[in-house]
């Protein structure tokens, strides 16, 4: 029988083909996301190992923050045997982009690309570093940068350059350019002394580490033994780490490591929609091949075939085209997984090159989901074909009508199964993200199976609506391309549903994004009142800049926004740290077990035309220091009231006690628990603001305050100054451009289902040969029959289409509803944008059944007509 | 030449397929003249070209050599499309099966060829044909629920609606039962007889060839002979010496 399988495969050019391509961009793109994923691995870890590769000891602090490392750990080291050099170090891991050079044009590095990393400069046999052009940098303020970022952003060796550094703005001199063992490109690497990092960073002595190199006199178990001795002074307490180099490698990629594991997995979870997709598309190409293949089963089955035996042939048939999509779809991956890069890239997210690097799991995984899948979807059609009776030899007959009551039963079962399952992800109250993730990913694969069994339903008179105005335009050859796409209503709705996946995602992307950026607007609308914004992506707002704005009288009031979460508990007192302990069936309420908030700070003698709180209880302008005013479900949630005290828990353990002065509704700007500023800076750690809000002084043209606000802004280029029009716009271009790198992604699977389509055409095509040479026959020009087949193609496209634009939007709608009204609350469903898409999905698939057009309208009519 | 007028017809056609030793003479220099309200039977073995005569007149293929003429046209100086809308017009087709396109109504399978040129039947000769064809009560009928007699009448009903200048029918009656046959035949004679129909039918059946005006016989890719007011015996006796010959 395999002989068999492998003559069908030969016969079977174009479904072999046209199988073998959705394999292979399925498990093309699956393998791109383990290639991507390993190769940047490798640079990483090279790049880990070439850094420490002189280093054959590492210290680091186990506590930075209460007990560094500082000199005297150095001093501490004279004594130990076996070091034949010692070096403080500060690494700058963990303070990227802390130290921002300002270009000579004025403006920062852009903080959406790689990372800017400052490290301390050092040399000797534990530095990697080495001096490409210029000098080391040797004095205060001195740094030395990579060539490749010095071309990049126009550094010139000899210019002095501002920073903005924790410490303020500072300067500096750029004296040489600089690379090290394991270099990548991306990132913006400078080096300055170690003391003036320790300056600009607020270190004050700190130290990152201290880097060792062993003289070999001592084995280098035995040497990090004697440094433990030296620095670990109090056997019950370790205050420092010593490591090996292995450690340190494996330390130094740990976190690139996690963040590739991240990437990779969202580039999985694409690659595995797309080859859900194939599944669907790759039964109906097997189904309608089975179904040509009648007679030929049928005679196996008159000469001595059993079921068996036709259903192996079948499997094994699937098996070889799984087989060979596989190998061809690794090396798609290696191609994929370098596109993935270019695109990426050219959205500015700086990925470094990386070599092509196939694991053992990669082949695993690429064999396993190839095969796997394509013997899959190949089950159904090859139990169909295992019971085609001997007759069908002689009779040919494969159109048979099996009921569908069955099915379609069937079809709502496994949907509202489906949508049980999101539902529990959605409102089943679950604590982690891959508690609500893995049930809805999962029960909307199981609704998207549901749908695509009821589709038929649809899929006919869809396509009959879809067609009718066809009909009126192309009149006999528009009415015959919705007839045959409302023909199998069947295979329509299966292949339409194939697309509608792909939609639906798109749409519900479109739908989440148009809500959010509609509740943004509604905030911006009601709460917010100020003329003008400062915000930051990620840099901290120094509170200079609140009083630089203060000090420009075309300014009115000005406030910072400052947010810090805190544990609130109201009496009685159970402490936070003590959860574990106490037995589930105690807790009651949310104050028994600590009730988790967020703490704000505004300036409240200022507040007048920059917010809208909503107070409507009390007053919280002039809000003392042992003041608080809370958000009305805060209140519920405590039952406490106006003129009660309530407890706050800080992060450090501390508590503080606040009286209720005000109640305010304002469910987004203002966080929960408002205190004053100067309580804040108790409380808080942080330092700085997250905005700053003001407003026209009275008086002030519009244009002198736009003016002002940019002659302020232009000191701090890492900040973003803003109208509130121009902080609206920036928000929904944020919001557009997760959309699109979305879209994007979806592309490959709209990409298969197109596969698809041009495959389900082509081969309803083939069925119906000899329909198409009595059309020929009896008067049909070429023109007319590429217009029928063309137009089925576009009506199928257009079923799937609306198909998924409705289902999208309805997901979209569900999971909106599943957010806390806090953070949204209201459904916004960017039509323009959907029909749109629903168009566009339409046009591409008159260009997927192009090509069965072509051919179907060059057929030669004697040929067609005794074809049989 | 006949002094009748010629509805289509060939002069001096030949069709060869391959070259060399491979060289197969399907129409060896035919010259034939299909008269105007005529029924003309083409018979002869397979292989002897009558079906490839049938489709060079019918614009379906095109001769080696020789050309072919319907009315006033020469085949031969037409373009592919202009072949088309000839087929569309001038010619109508009964094919031994599968005539019909399934997803149309019986009255819309009758008028597709008028359809696709977007020309209006004309009523009364439709309704004259799809009385005649005996079909009022199942013009709304899809193919799959008429019986194969039907399917053949619905066939014929289309081919006589746009009032071709001459129907070729190629084994008509191949797949039905003897009684069901006899009807089809009737109803093509009527159809000469009533409306003055050309039809070229290409045959096996020396029953069904009977019913024709005039059969003529060939045999390796030539006309051997010819019978005019045929009877089954008549054929038979003919298609005896044809084969001893």
């Amino acid at each position: 029988m395999f002989k068999l399988a492998l003559r069908n495969l030969a016969a079977g050019k174009v479904r072999l083909l046209l199988t073998t391509l959705l394999i292979v961009i399925g498990v093309g793109f699956v393998s791109s996301s383990f290639i991507l994923r390993d190769g940047l691995k490798d640079v990483f870890g090279n790049l880990a190992e070439e850094v420490v590769a002189g280093i054959d000891v590492g210290v680091s602090a186990i506590d930075p923050s209460t007990d560094p490392i500082t000199e005297a750990d150095l001093r501490a080291l004279d004594d130990v045997d076996g070091i034949a050099d010692a070096v403080l170090e500060i690494t700058g891991e963990g303070q990227e982009n802390l130290i921002q050079p300002i270009k000579a044009d004025g403006t920062t590095i852009t903080l959406q690309g790689p990372p800017q990393i400052a490290f301390g400069y050092t040399d000797g046999v534990t530095s990697a570093l080495s001096i490409v052009e210029g000098q080391a940098p040797a004095g205060p303020g001195e740094w030395a940068v990579d060539p490749e970022s010095a071309a990049e952003h126009g550094f010139v060796i000899g210019d002095s350059y501002d920073f903005i550094t924790p410490s303020g703005r500072q300067n500096g001199q750029l004296v040489g350019t600089f690379t090290f063992d394991g270099f990548v490109e991306g990132p913006t690497f400078m080096s300055m002394t170690r003391e003036t990092l320790q300056d600009y960073l607020l270190l004050g002595d700190r130290y990152d580490a201290i880097s060792i190199a062993a003289d070999g006199s001592v084995p280098v178990p035995e040497l990090i033994a004697s440094v433990n001795g030296a620095l670990n002074t109090d056997p019950n307490f370790a205050r420092v780490e010593v490591q090996n180099q292995e450690e340190l490698i494996a330390d130094a990629s740990a976190g690139f490591n996690q963040a590739l594991d991240i990437i990779g997995g969202i580039l999985l979870g694409f690659a595995l929609l797309s080859l859900f997709v194939s599944i669907f598309i790759i039964v109906i190409i097997f189904a309608i091949t089975v179904g040509q293949r009648t007679r030929e089963l049928g005679l196996l089955r008159a000469i001595g075939s059993t079921p068996g035996q036709v259903l192996r042939s079948v499997m094994a048939e699937s098996f070889f085209i799984g087989l060979l999509a596989s190998i061809l779809g690794i090396i798609g991956g290696a191609i994929i997984a370098l596109l993935i890069r270019a695109v990426l890239n050219a959205a500015g997210l700086g990925i470094p090159s990386f070599g092509i690097v196939i694991k053992p799991l990669t082949i695993l995984v690429a064999f396993g989901v190839g095969i796997g899948v394509t013997m899959l979807a190949a089950t159904f059609p090859a139990i169909t074909a295992s019971r085609t009776s001997p007759i069908s030899a002689i009779t040919g007959s494969s159109e048979k009508k099996e009921k569908s009551i069955a099915r379609y039963v069937l079809g709502l079962i496994v949907a509202a199964l489906g949508i049980g399952l999101m539902s529990l992800g959605l409102f089943g109250g679950a604590d982690s993200v891959t508690g609500v993730l893995v049930p809805l990913g999962f029960g909307a694969a199981v609704t998207f199976v549901g749908i695509a069994l009821l589709t038929p339903l649809i899929a006919g008179p869809l396509s009959k609506t879809l067609g009718k105005p066809l009909e009126l335009i192309f009149n006999t050859p528009g009415r015959l391309a919705k007839d045959n796409a409302a023909r199998n209503p069947r295979r329509t709705g299966t292949i339409a549903s194939t697309l509608m996946i792909g939609l639906t995602a798109v749409s519900m992307a479109f739908v989440l994004g148009e809500s959010f950026t509609a509740e943004f607007d509604r905030i911006l609308n009601t709460s917010v009142q100020g003329d003008y914004l400062v915000t930051s992506d990620q840099a901290d707002i120094p509170d200079e800049v609140v009083e630089k704005i203060n000090a420009n009288p075309a300014f009115g009031n000005v406030t910072p926004v400052k947010y810090w979460g805190v544990e609130l508990v109201n009496e009685p007192l159970i402490p936070i740290e003590d959860n574990s302990s106490i037995p589930e069936d105690a807790i009651e309420s949310p104050r028994d077990v600590g009730y988790r908030a967020d703490l704000a700070a505004f300036d409240y003698s200022q507040i007048e035309g920059l917010f809208n709180l909503s107070v409507i209880e009390g007053d919280l302008t002039a809000m003392t220091n042992d003041q608080t005013a809370l958000r009305t479900n805060i209140v519920e949630d405590l039952g406490v009231g106006l003129g009660d005290t309530i407890t706050v828990y800080l992060s450090d353990g501390s508590t503080t006690d606040l009286d209720i002065i005000a109640i305010f509704e304002e469910p987004q700007v203002a966080s929960g628990v408002l205190v004053t500023l100067d309580r804040f800076n108790d409380l808080s750690p942080q330092r700085t603001s997250d905005w700053i809000a003001t407003k026209r002084a009275d008086g002030v043209s519009v244009e002198a305050a736009d003016d002002a606000f940019i002659e302020v802004g232009a000191e701090y280029p890492n900040l973003a100054f803003q109208s509130s029009a121009e902080f609206r716009q920036s928000f929904s271009d944020q919001i557009n451009f997760i959309l699109r790198i979305i879209t994007i992604l979806l592309t490959l699977t709209i990409l298969v289902s197109l596969v698809g389509i041009l495959a389900t055409v082509a081969l309803s095509v083939f069925e119906r040969v000899r329909e198409i040479g009595l059309l020929r026959a009896v008067g049909s020009t070429r023109k007319q029959i590429f217009t029928t087949v063309l137009w089925e193609g576009g009506i199928i496209c257009g079923v799937g289409a609306i198909l998924g634009a409705v289902l999208g939007i309805g997901l979209g709608a569900l999971m909106l509803s599943a957010i806390p009204d806090g953070i949204i609350n209201q459904v916004a469903i960017p039509w323009i944008s959907i029909i749109a898409m629903v168009l566009i999905s339409s046009v591409l698939g008159l260009f997927a059944a192009l090509l069965p057009a072509i051919w179907a309208s060059r057929l030669n009519v004697l040929d067609a007509i005794s074809h049989a | 030449m006949d002094q009748q007028l010629a509805a289509a017809g060939t002069v001096q056609a030949s069709k060869i397929y391959g070259s060399g030793d491979t060289e197969v003479r399907a129409l060896d220099d035919v010259t034939v003249s299909f008269h105007k309200g005529q029924f003309t039977a083409i018979m002869g073995p397979s292989g002897s070209g009558k079906s490839t005569l049938m489709h060079c007149l019918a614009g379906l293929d095109r001769l080696t050599s020789g050309h072919v003429m319907v009315g006033e046209t020469n085949l031969g100086q037409l373009s592919e499309k202009d072949l088309t809308l000839l087929r569309r017009t001038k010619i109508g087709f009964v094919f031994q099966a599968f005539n019909l396109i399934p997803t149309l109504t019986a009255i819309e399978n009758i008028t597709l060829p008028l359809d696709l040129g977007k020309n209006s039947p004309d009523q009364d000769l439709l309704n004259e044909v799809v009385t005649a064809v005996g079909l009022a009560d199942r013009l709304s009928h899809k193919p799959n629920e008429l019986s194969g007699g039907q399917q053949q009448r619905v066939a014929v009903a289309r081919a006589l609606a746009s009032r071709p200048d001459v129907i070729f029918a190629d084994e008509p009656t191949g797949n039905l039962d003897s009684q069901t046959g006899a009807e089809i035949l009737s109803f093509m004679r009527r159809a000469v007889d009533e409306f003055g129909q050309t039809i070229v039918m290409v045959t096996h059946d020396p029953v069904a060839a009977a019913y024709a005006d005039r059969v003529l016989f060939l045999a390796d890719g030539k006309i051997v002979s010819e019978l005019i007011e045929p009877t089954t015996d008549l054929i038979l006796e003919s298609l005896r010496a044809a084969s001893n010959g």
